[in-house]
C-alpha cells in the first residue's frame, strides 16, 4: 500500500517534470518562471492540489451584497485549497482611498483588489495591477469558462489596452423599469425612443392617484451623471473627442440635457433630491409608472418588505435616439467591478486561485441571490430568469452598454459635469450655459493631467 | 549637603520641563508637524494616482486657486453666506435660551439642560440623516406640516434657492444649544454684587440686561462666537449627507471643496494649498473680530 502510494507520487512527479521541461522551458522559460510559481502539472481551478495551504491572502472588496455572499461561502474555498482568506469589505470611498494608498506605496497589503470600471485606466494603466494572461493559460477551462462571460463586460471591467487584468465581479447596467399593470390598463406601449418615453411619462402622469409618469436620480452626484450618460451618448454627444478635446458643450450634449430636463414636470416634486435609495424607494412604493435606473434596483422591487409592486413591473432596454435610417441608437450606461491582482502582492498565485473560484460558473448561481453575475450560463438560465426579472433586460443591455471614460481624471471630470447637470436641471442656469462652463472646466482638468497640450 | 542643595535648585528650576514636555511633544507631533508638512506639500504638485511623487511647484497651486480655478470663488462665496446665516442666528437664539434658563431655578433645570445638549452631542452624520428624512419633499415631516397649514410644499434641499438655508437650519438646530450652554455657564459665573447694586439703585430689568449682564458676559460671548465661527468654516458632515454640495454648487462650502480635491481627485498639493487658504481666512477673521471688540473696550472691561 505504502509503496504503491509513494510510487504513484514519484511517477506523478516525474511526469510533471517532463511536462514542465518539455512544454514550458524551451519557450519563454525565464519570463514565466519569474512571474508564476506553480508546482508541476498544476492547474488553477481544479482544486485537486493544495500548494498554498497555510497561506493567507487579503482580499479587498466593495460593500455590496455579492461581496458579502462570497465572504459567506469562503470557508468552502479555504477547505478546498487550504488558503486562508481575509476579507476587507469596505464602503466605496474607503475602499478607493485604502486601495489607492496601499497600491501606490507598494506595501503588498492586498492580494486581490476590487476595481471599479472607471478606475481601470488608473490601476492597469499606471501599472498597479498585473496582467493575468499567463495565469489564464494555466487555469482549468471548465472552471474559468472565459467564453461564458459576456465579452463586453470582460473588456469594460477587466481589460486595458488589449491586455486582460481581471475577471468581472459585480456589474450593473442602466435600463427602464416600468409598471406592467399600468401600461396594460392604459394600453401604453413600452417606449423605445426618448420621445416616446416623454410622451408616455406625460400621458401616464397622475393618471392613477399619486402615480407620477417617471422618476429618476436627480440629486447632484454620480447617479445623475450616469443617467444623463444614457442620453448624451445616444444623442450623439461625447465627453471629449479622440484627442481629449472636451466636447461636453456640443449641440448634441445640450440637446440631451434639455431633453432630460423636460422630464422633470412628469416626475415627483422631490426628484431632484433623489439618489439611488430615494428613487428605488419611490418606484417600489408605486409612486411612478417608470424609472430609469440601474438593473441593480430590481431586487428592491421584488423584495416583499420594501415593495408594493411585486409582479407588476418589468425591466427592459433603456430608450434611445431614432436615427435617420429608422434604427434606434441606444447606449445604456455601464457600471461594474473586476477582481485584480496588485503588482506588489506576494501571493499572486493564491490570489488568482481565489479569483477563479469566486467567479466560477459553479459558484455563480449560488451567488445570484445577492447580485447577478456576468455569465451567459446564469443570465440565460430559464429558471433563474423567472426568479430574477431583470436578467432578460440585462442580456439585451449589457452587450450594447457603453462605459464612462476610464482615464485617471474621471472622477474630477465627472464632478464638473455633475455640477453642470444639477444647475441645468434645477433651472439655475440654462443647459447650454451650464455645459459651456463644464467644458471650460474639462479643459482645465485635462490640461492639468497632461491629456491636452 | 551641597549636592543635595544643587539638586533641589535644579529641581526647582527645571521641574517644569517634565510637566510641559509631554504636552509639547504631542503638540509637535499632531499639530506643528502636520502644519509644516501640509505647508510644504502645498508648494508641491503631488497626485497620488500618478506615480511621480512630489514635484516642486512653488506658488503655482496658490496662483491657480486664486486666478484660474473657476469654482474657488463660488465656494468662497457660499462659505461666507453660510457663516453669516448660521453664527449670528445661533448666537442670538443661544443668548435668548441662556437668559431664559438662567431665570429658572427650580429642579426642572437639570432636565432642561440635559435635553438641551442632545442635538450637539449627536454625531453630525446622524443629525444629517435625520434632517435629510425631514426634508424629503414627498415623505418628509416638514412638508407634511406645510400641507396641514395649507402652504405649498417646498423642495427643501433640491432647489438652488432653498438648499443652503436648509443646511443652515440643520446647523442652527444642532449648534444653538452649544451656544446656549456656554452662555449659561458664563451667566452663572457672573459676580452678584453689580446686580445687587443695580437693584438698590432701582434699575429696570432692561437696564440691568443692557448695562450689566451683557457687558459682563461679553468675554464669554466672544469665545462662544469664535468657536462656532471656526467650526462653521469646517462644516462637512451635514453637507456631505444632505446635499453633497448640490444642487449645482449652491451648498459647496470651501471645506467640502477641499475634501473633494484631496480625497476624491487626489490632488494632495492642491488640497493642501486650499486648506492653507482656509487657515489664513479663518485667522484673519478671528483677529479682526477680537480686535474690533477690544478696541470698543468691552473685552477689557469684562476681562
Amino acid at each position: 500500500m505504502r509503496i504503491k502510494k509513494s510510487m504513484n507520487v514519484l511517477l506523478f512527479t516525474i511526469a510533471a517534470m517532463v511536462l514542465v521541461i518539455g512544454m514550458v522551458f524551451p519557450l519563454f522559460a525565464a519570463d514565466v518562471r519569474d512571474t508564476i510559481k506553480v508546482p508541476a502539472g498544476f492547474k488553477f481551478g481544479t482544486f485537486t492540489q493544495k500548494p498554498w495551504a497555510g497561506t493567507t491572502i487579503n482580499v479587498a472588496m466593495v460593500a455590496e451584497p455579492r461581496a458579502d455572499a462570497i465572504a459567506k461561502l469562503a470557508p468552502e474555498f479555504e477547505a478546498r485549497t487550504g488558503i486562508k482568506v481575509n476579507f476587507h469589505i469596505l464602503a466605496y470611498p474607503t475602499l478607493q482611498e485604502k486601495q489607492m494608498v496601499t497600491l501606490t506605496q507598494g506595501t503588498g497589503a492586498y492580494d486581490v483588489v476590487h476595481v471599479d470600471c472607471v478606475w481601470v485606466g488608473q490601476y492597469a494603466g499606471e501599472g498597479w495591477t498585473t496582467p493575468v494572461e499567463e495565469f489564464i493559460l494555466r487555469t482549468d477551462h471548465n472552471t474559468l469558462a472565459l467564453d461564458d462571460f459576456i465579452p463586453a463586460v470582460v473588456s469594460e471591467q477587466g481589460m486595458w489596452q488589449d491586455r486582460i487584468f481581471g475577471l468581472p465581479c459585480i456589474q450593473a447596467v442602466f435600463g427602464l423599469h416600468y409598471r406592467t399593470d399600468i401600461f396594460r390598463k392604459y394600453n401604453v406601449k413600452v417606449p423605445q425612443t426618448w420621445e416616446e418615453l416623454r410622451d408616455a411619462a406625460k400621458f401616464l402622469n397622475l393618471k392613477e392617484p399619486g402615480v407620477y409618469g417617471i422618476t429618476f436620480m436627480g440629486r447632484r452626484g454620480v447617479q445623475l451623471q450616469c443617467t444623463y450618460d444614457n442620453m448624451i451618448w445616444s444623442f450623439g454627444g461625447e465627453w471629449f473627442d479622440a484627442n481629449y478635446r472636451p466636447t461636453v458643450d456640443s449641440r448634441e450634449a445640450v440637446e440631451a440635457l434639455e431633453y432630460f430636463k423636460s422630464l422633470v414636470p412628469y416626475a415627483p416634486s422631490g426628484v431632484l433630491t433623489y439618489d439611488w435609495d430615494e428613487n428605488a424607494n419611490a418606484f417600489a412604493q408605486g409612486r411612478a409608472a417608470m424609472t430609469i435606473q440601474w438593473q441593480n434596483a430590481a431586487p428592491t422591487f421584488y423584495n416583499p418588505e420594501k415593495s408594493k409592486i411585486i409582479g407588476k413591473f418589468e425591466f427592459t432596454l433603456v430608450p434611445g435616439k431614432k436615427q435617420p435610417d429608422g434604427s434606434i441608437k441606444r447606449t445604456p450606461t455601464f457600471g461594474g467591478w473586476s477582481l485584480q491582482i496588485p503588482k506588489d502582492s506576494r501571493n499572486k498565485e493564491a490570489a488568482w486561485e481565489f479569483i477563479v473560484w469566486a467567479s466560477s460558473p459553479e459558484l455563480d448561481p449560488r451567488l445570484a441571490h445577492s447580485q447577478p453575475g456576468s455569465r451567459f450560463s446564469g443570465l440565460e438560465d430559464p429558471a433563474m430568469q423567472k426568479k430574477y426579472i431583470e436578467y432578460d433586460g440585462m442580456l439585451k443591455s449589457l452587450p450594447i452598454a457603453k462605459g464612462r471614460p476610464r482615464i485617471a481624471p474621471y472622477s474630477e471630470l465627472a464632478d464638473a459635469l455633475e455640477v453642470a447637470l444639477s444647475e441645468a436641471m434645477t433651472g439655475s442656469k440654462s443647459a447650454s450655459r451650464a455645459l459651456k462652463e463644464a467644458n471650460r472646466k474639462f479643459e482645465f482638468i485635462l490640461k492639468r493631467w497632461g491629456f491636452l497640450k | 549637603m551641597g549636592r543635595r542643595k544643587s539638586f533641589q535648585s535644579f529641581k526647582r528650576k527645571y521641574a517644569w520641563v517634565f510637566f510641559i514636555a509631554p504636552a509639547v511633544v504631542v503638540l509637535l507631533g499632531i499639530v506643528i508637524f502636520p502644519l509644516i508638512f501640509s505647508l510644504t506639500l502645498s508648494l508641491h504638485e503631488w497626485n497620488i494616482i500618478r506615480a511621480g511623487g512630489w514635484t516642486w511647484s512653488g506658488l503655482e497651486n496658490y496662483a491657480t486657486i486664486l486666478f484660474l480655478d473657476p469654482y474657488f470663488r463660488t465656494a468662497l462665496k457660499v462659505t461666507f453666506l453660510y457663516l453669516l446665516g448660521t453664527v449670528p442666528l445661533q448666537f442670538a437664539l443661544g443668548l435668548m435660551v441662556a437668559l431664559i434658563l438662567y431665570r429658572i431655578t427650580r429642579k426642572i433645570i437639570g432636565f432642561l439642560r440635559t435635553s438641551l445638549v442632545f442635538p450637539s452631542i449627536m454625531t453630525p452624520i446622524v443629525v444629517g440623516i435625520i434632517w435629510r428624512l425631514m426634508y424629503n419633499p414627498d415623505m418628509g415631516m416638514l412638508n407634511y406640516f406645510l400641507k396641514l397649514l395649507h402652504l405649498p410644499p417646498l423642495n427643501w434641499t433640491g432647489s438652488p434657492l432653498t438648499a443652503l438655508p436648509s443646511v443652515m437650519m440643520a446647523d442652527i438646530w444642532e449648534w444653538t444649544p452649544f451656544m446656549a450652554l456656554i452662555l449659561l455657564a458664563g451667566l452663572q459665573a457672573l459676580p452678584q454684587e453689580p446686580f445687587e447694586a443695580a437693584l438698590v439703585d432701582g434699575a429696570s430689568q432692561a437696564q440691568v440686561l443692557r448695562y450689566i449682564t451683557l457687558p459682563l458676559l461679553s468675554p464669554v460671548m466672544i469665545v462662544a462666537i469664535l468657536i462656532r465661527l471656526m467650526d462653521s468654516f469646517k462644516t462637512f458632515d451635514l453637507i456631505f449627507v444632505l446635499t453633497e454640495g448640490g444642487p449645482g454648487m449652491s451648498t459647496e462650502i470651501l471645506n467640502y471643496y477641499t475634501y473633494k480635491y484631496g480625497f476624491k481627485f487626489f490632488h494632495m498639493g492642491y488640497a493642501s494649498a486650499l486648506s492653507w487658504l482656509l487657515v489664513v481666512i479663518v485667522t484673519v477673521i478671528a483677529m479682526i473680530l477680537i480686535k474690533t471688540i477690544r478696541s470698543r473696550g468691552i473685552y477689557a472691561a469684562g476681562g
